[in-house]
């Protein structure tokens, strides 16, 4: 049976990843990075003796620690894990898997479903190493109630051999929103011309009670909007109830951000638009006749 | 200065076909460098604005692809002064451990003083190859680099975004960077550039693999949720009136 060790930095994703762990095997290990573990359900709680400033300065600690295990490590799919996996992975000569959307244990083999393609397509990473690390996405497993009482274990800190220096670090300002849990989103893409008529646009969003998303190009290119908006495979996966897309081409990389929508809904003036393929209503045409209309209809 | 950046060659995405088995079917498709590679090029691109002697040496391990002509101009036209391939059908769909591996021995082989990458494959995303292939070279390997803000032989100073906090950090040289897709607005390559790309150097690379820790599956298309695919085919006034009716009955209205 493989040891499982939970590596987690961010504290929401820390319950998800115990019950998966849980569920996967009977000797749980959790790393404290220093926020409250007192309630978590494992069998130990592993806390390094001197605190780093950053987290990817744990992984010759954590890599001390594995090294003669037979263990599967979870992580959340983030940019912090991909950088202290990815050391992890060299150090401890261990396959990695990252936006694990799927999760098995056979045979205490590690099988990882990912998509590729933006989700055309899906494969299953098979591992062979004695060690494998897995960043999951959110529901890749299920997971198991249990309530263990850990046991600490202190171990002592590695410097790491390199030293990135942390000049200053800031808690990002968030868009305040979370389109993740999004029940209504209301998307717009390059087909709209001008930053102006986001006010038509928020007005739709707030007569319809949805959030306001986009595409990639007006979160990076024109900036209209901040990244937390942008729906696609290098940043928000939602699965509304409702999408209504406004202007928005379709390419795939923004599709697999809402593929699991329940109704899509599009505007587009190019009848050639792949978002119509992917449509369960839309039409060919003007969004600037169209969106008043739509507006005149739900005001009543 | 040397910079390696990587470089993905995937197939347009919109005319991958599934064949009658539920595999992946790219014959239609054609090849194009992965838009977050683009990123990479880019900066790389805007640190030789800094540091004109610096060399911009890209790398692309893939399948048989990469001798395409077509290819290599466009990786070429685009910043790049010399392009590295490594070039084959074994190398086609590799997992990320073992892009890494070959990416680390072909970076040791060709020099480098930094490492670009940028925030992940188009076709896998897995974002890691650039952080392996640091750690394998027992290099600083770091992600989410949002903004360069200052380089030079010894360090390079740059901002960092994990999602969740903005950081500002120093990075011994060399190092491995990854970005994060909004740290530019790739240029399209000018017709000098193309121009210029016909007489670049291409090297292929000669190296096979050692370690096998993981093995990949072959790709099955997804199954996608059903649609009604009700579409108006243009915006008269009975075809928005229609549409409008739609769009409250999805509303639950």
């Amino acid at each position: 049976m493989k040891e499982i060790f939970v590596i987690c930095d961010e504290p929401s994703k820390l319950d998800e990843l115990v019950g998966v762990a849980n569920a996967l095997s009977q000797k749980v290990s959790v790393v404290d990075f220093g926020f409250e573990t007192s309630d978590i359900s494992a069998d130990f709680v592993i806390k390094f003796d001197q605190k780093a400033q950053m987290i990817e300065e744990y992984a010759n600690s954590i890599a001390d620690i594995l090294k003669d295990k037979d263990a599967l490590v979870l992580m959340p799919s983030n940019r912090v894990s991909k950088a202290l996996g990815a050391r992890l992975s060299v150090l401890l000569n261990a396959s990695i898997a990252t936006e694990v959307k799927e999760l098995r244990l056979e045979n205490d083999k590690l099988m990882a479903k990912r998509l590729i393609y933006g989700g055309v397509a899906e494969y299953w990473l098979e591992t062979d190493s004695k060690i494998a690390i897995a960043l999951l996405s959110p529901g890749a497993a299920q997971k198991a109630n249990s309530s263990k009482t850990p046991v600490q274990i202190s171990a002592k800190f590695i410097a790491p051999k390199h030293k990135i220096e942390l000049l200053s670090s800031t808690p990002k300002q968030k868009a305040g929103v979370d389109l993740s849990s999004a029940k209504k989103i209301v998307a717009i893409g390059r087909g709209v011309a001008n930053e102006s008529d986001l006010a038509m646009v928020n007005e739709l969003c707030l007569s319809l009670g949805a959030e306001l998303g986009c595409t990639r190009p007006i979160a990076e290119s024109s900036k209209w909007l901040p990244h937390e908006r942008y729906i696609g495979i290098s940043s928000v996966m939602a699965r509304p109830n409702f999408y209504l897309a406004i202007g928005v081409s379709g390419q795939i990389q923004h599709m697999i951000g809402i593929k699991d929508a329940g109704k899509i809904i599009a505007i587009n003036k190019d009848k050639n638009a792949p978002i119509f393929e992917y449509a369960d209503y839309g039409i060919v045409g003007d969004l600037y006749k169209v969106v008043p209309e739509i507006l005149k209809a739900i005001k009543g | 200065m040397d910079i390696i950046v990587g470089v993905k060659v995937i197939y347009e995405e919109q005319d991958i076909s599934v064949n009658a088995s539920g595999g992946l079917d790219v014959s239609s498709a054609a090849p194009k460098i992965g838009q977050f590679d683009l990123n990479a090029l880019q900066a790389a691109c805007d640190i030789k604005a800094q540091i004109p002697d610096a060399k911009i040496k890209a790398l692309s391990i893939g399948g048989k692809v990469l001798e395409n002509p077509k290819v290599q101009k466009d990786i070429l036209s685009r910043g790049a002064d010399e392009l590295y391939i490594l070039a084959g059908d074994e190398f086609a769909n590799l997992s990320s451990t073992k892009t890494a591996q070959l990416f680390a021995e072909a970076a040791r082989q060709i020099g480098y003083s930094l490492i670009i990458t940028g925030d992940g494959s188009a076709d896998v995303f897995s974002s890691c190859v650039g952080l392996l292939a640091g750690a394998r070279l027992d290099i600083p390997a770091i992600n989410g680099i949002s903004a360069i803000k200052d380089i030079n032989s010894a360090s390079i100073s740059v901002l960092r975004d994990t999602g969740t906090l903005s950081q500002e950090l120093l990075i011994p040289l060399p190092a491995a960077i990854a970005l994060s897709s909004d740290i530019n607005t790739p240029a399209p390559p000018s017709m000098k550039a193309i121009l210029a790309a016909s007489k670049k150097g291409v090297s292929t690379l000669s190296l096979s693999l050692q370690d096998s820790l993981d093995s990949m599956s072959k790709p099955t298309s997804t199954t996608n949720k059903q649609r009604e695919h009700k579409i108006e085919p243009d915006d008269s006034d009975e075809s928005v009136a229609r549409f409008v009716l739609n769009l409250k009955q999805a509303l639950g209205e």
